[in-house]
């Protein structure tokens, strides 16, 4: 039933479209996510509201790479696909990619360790 | 071997085709046909509507009484149906019917002497004071005062008029040479054609007549081919509508139709939409004629005072809106009026399948429903408002991939079957997904604020924000923020969504309210 999510944008330098598929950012993201406690999770997606709100591209990065500075396994396909993804983006296609981050990250509210 | 004989029909086609053209036109057609002339073909529907009121004719009736004779068709039967149908309608009682003066004419009769037999006939039944009392009010309104309808004019110049619009005197009148505002309401008159200076002349009868035989006649009962919508209270709702396709016999059924419909539903005041639209249905799956989808129009117009036209409508039926409709389940849904608004306590309607068929789409009507149910001033109509949605959202997405491919795509050839078929898998889906969001409180207020913050940011089309407050709420429940259904629909639906985001905004939304 699902499409590939794939959302195309033209890159400033040079002409070859620029392709983010959103499903594996998603599947990246959970998975990066999945046994961090839902608690701390959930503050994270709001205070990473509030910079996709102000289109905040640079604050945005900055809450979610010191986030992921850690030296756990689980966060090496995000950090692959960030290494991909990442750039300065137009403002449609910044929001329907951080919007994808946080989908990813809520769907792990299931898993995780309890602590609370 | 296989025969190498071109096609057998081609040959009769082509046969068919000299025949047509070597017609000579003093002999009267033994056929009635529509010609494709939406003016000509209504003044058609006029006269068969004509003889069916009269003489109870239907057109297989008429069609072969046009075989066998027709002279004694266009210069007898006519003449008398129109004067006795014209009395008839000022409630003139103990008129005698021209149904029952059927004597027997000599077959080699010519058809002047026709005439005259027939013109006898009315003389002596129908005169008063040296004339025939024809009056031009009702449908005849649209001919106030034309020719023969003057008060002052006496029979003989009556009879003389007749005979020019049979055809057997040439057209010396005035009004009946030029085709403009005077036989052709729909038309500016003679002097406001704003191409004269470069044509010189108009169309005139004289040239109609060489192409189609009668036509004087159909100009004559272009009226009687409206089925008149007079509204007791409301005068200036008196409206004159028929609904015409280019198939004369598709046209002649659904306008019966509609005449019957009209007739029992008066009082349940149901728009003439719906009762077109019944009626078109109903024919459709009569005649399994799907081709005629493709050509169906509504003409409708008031006539003021002066006989000036007011609030014409000539509306289309696309193909891709009337292969949707088609189907019975999409069709029923948004076969419903919702109410949209509310001015002075008194609540506005929108027929959905009226709005869907003049190409518009539904989300506006169905936004500015929603408000109302948020305002509790109206109830829900879910069913309606998601199927109008997802038809909006997919039409949308269908067009958005077609533009880069040709227009005549195999979906037009298969009346976009995989369309409908995308259409109602997506209901399903939706309204199972999109549901799950009811689970984000159990408080009706709080789902009524989020309902209501949503709907501004969809208002100001501002995705960013929808998005921004939809996840800030929905993060608040840890529950739904992983279910998997759940989330991967607003993945798919809203975020990736470049052309239809809206719709599925507001089939959140809606489920919101749904408490």
């Amino acid at each position: 039933m699902y499409q590939k999510n794939i959302y195309y944008w033209q890159k400033v330098v040079g002409d070859r479209p620029i392709s983010m598929d959103l499903e594996d950012i998603r599947k990246a993201v959970s998975e990066g996510f999945k046994s961090e406690s839902p608690n701390y999770k959930q503050k994270l997606v709001y205070n990473l509201l509030e910079t996709i709100r102000n289109n905040d591209q640079k604050e945005f990065f900055y809450i979610l790479l010191k986030a992921i500075n850690k030296p756990k396994k689980d966060y090496a396909l995000l950090l692959e696909q960030l290494n991909k993804s990442y750039d300065v983006m137009p403002e449609e296609a910044f929001a329907n990619f951080a919007y994808t981050v946080l989908i990813g990250i809520m769907a792990t509210y299931d898993r995780g360790e309890k602590n609370e | 071997m296989q025969h190498t004989f071109p096609h057998p029909k081609i040959n009769i086609g082509k046969l068919y085709l000299i025949l047509l053209i070597s017609t000579d036109q003093s002999v009267p057609q033994r056929q009635i046909d529509f010609t494709g002339n939406w003016f000509i073909d209504i003044g058609i529907l006029g006269f068969i509507n004509l003889m069916e009121e009269v003489y109870e004719w239907d057109l297989e009736d008429l069609r072969n009484r046009i075989k066998k004779e027709p002279e004694k068709v266009y210069y007898k039967y006519f003449p008398q149906a129109f004067v006795y149908y014209n009395l008839m309608k000022q409630n003139i009682s103990n008129l005698p019917s021209p149904k029952d003066n059927d004597n027997v004419l000599e077959a080699s009769v010519d058809k002047k002497q026709i005439f005259e037999e027939s013109w006898k006939f009315i003389e002596k039944n129908y005169s008063e004071n040296g004339r025939i009392p024809l009056s031009s009010s009702d449908e005849f309104y649209y001919f106030y005062n034309f020719l023969f309808f003057q008060p002052r004019w006496k029979k003989e110049k009556q009879k003389s008029a007749f005979e020019e619009i049979l055809g057997l005197k040439n057209l010396e009148d005035d009004v009946l040479v030029d085709i403009d505002r005077t036989v052709c309401k729909f038309l500016p008159s003679k002097k406001e054609f704003p191409n004269i200076s470069y044509t010189g002349s108009l169309i005139t009868n004289h040239t109609l007549q060489n192409i189609v035989s009668h036509s004087t006649i159909f100009v004559l009962t272009f009226p009687l081919g409206f089925i008149s919508l007079i509204n007791e209270k409301d005068k200036e709702e008196d409206r004159r509508t028929m609904f015409y396709s280019s198939n004369m016999e598709f046209s002649y059924k659904i306008n019966k139709k509609i005449k019957q419909m009209v007739e029992r539903s008066t009082e349940k005041k149901e728009s003439i939409f719906t009762v077109t639209w019944e009626a078109i249905i109903d024919t459709l799956t009569e005649l399994k004629s799907q081709w005629a989808l493709e050509n169906m129009y509504l003409v409708s117009y008031n006539l003021e005072k002066n006989q000036k036209l007011i609030n014409v409508e000539y509306i289309g039926i696309p193909k891709l809106q009337a292969a949707i409709i088609m189907d019975d389940t999409i069709r029923e849904n948004l076969n419903k009026y919702v109410p949209y608004r509310k001015i002075r306590e008194k609540f506005k309607w929108k027929w959905l399948i009226q709005e869907f068929i003049k190409g518009n789409l539904l989300y506006p009507t169905i936004m500015n429903h929603l408000y109302l149910v948020l305002n509790k001033d109206a109830k829900l109509s879910y069913s309606s408002s998601l199927y109008s949605l997802l038809v909006d959202s997919k039409i949308l997405e269908f067009k958005s991939k077609k533009e880069k491919s040709q227009i005549f795509s195999p979906d037009y050839f298969d009346n976009f079957k995989s369309l409908i078929k995308n259409i109602k898998d997506e209901i399903s889906f939706t309204s199972f997904a999109s549901g799950l969001i009811n689970q984000i409180s159990e408080s009706a207020e709080t789902k009524n604020r989020i309902a209501r913050e949503l709907l501004e940011t969809l208002k100001s089309k501002n995705k960013n924000m929808f998005l921004n407050i939809l996840l800030k709420n929905v993060n608040e429940n840890k529950e739904l923020s992983s279910n998997r259904n759940f989330y991967n629909w607003i993945l798919e639906k809203i975020i990736s969504n470049k052309t239809s985001f809206e719709m599925y905004g507001l089939i959140l939304v809606m489920n919101l309210l749904r408490g």
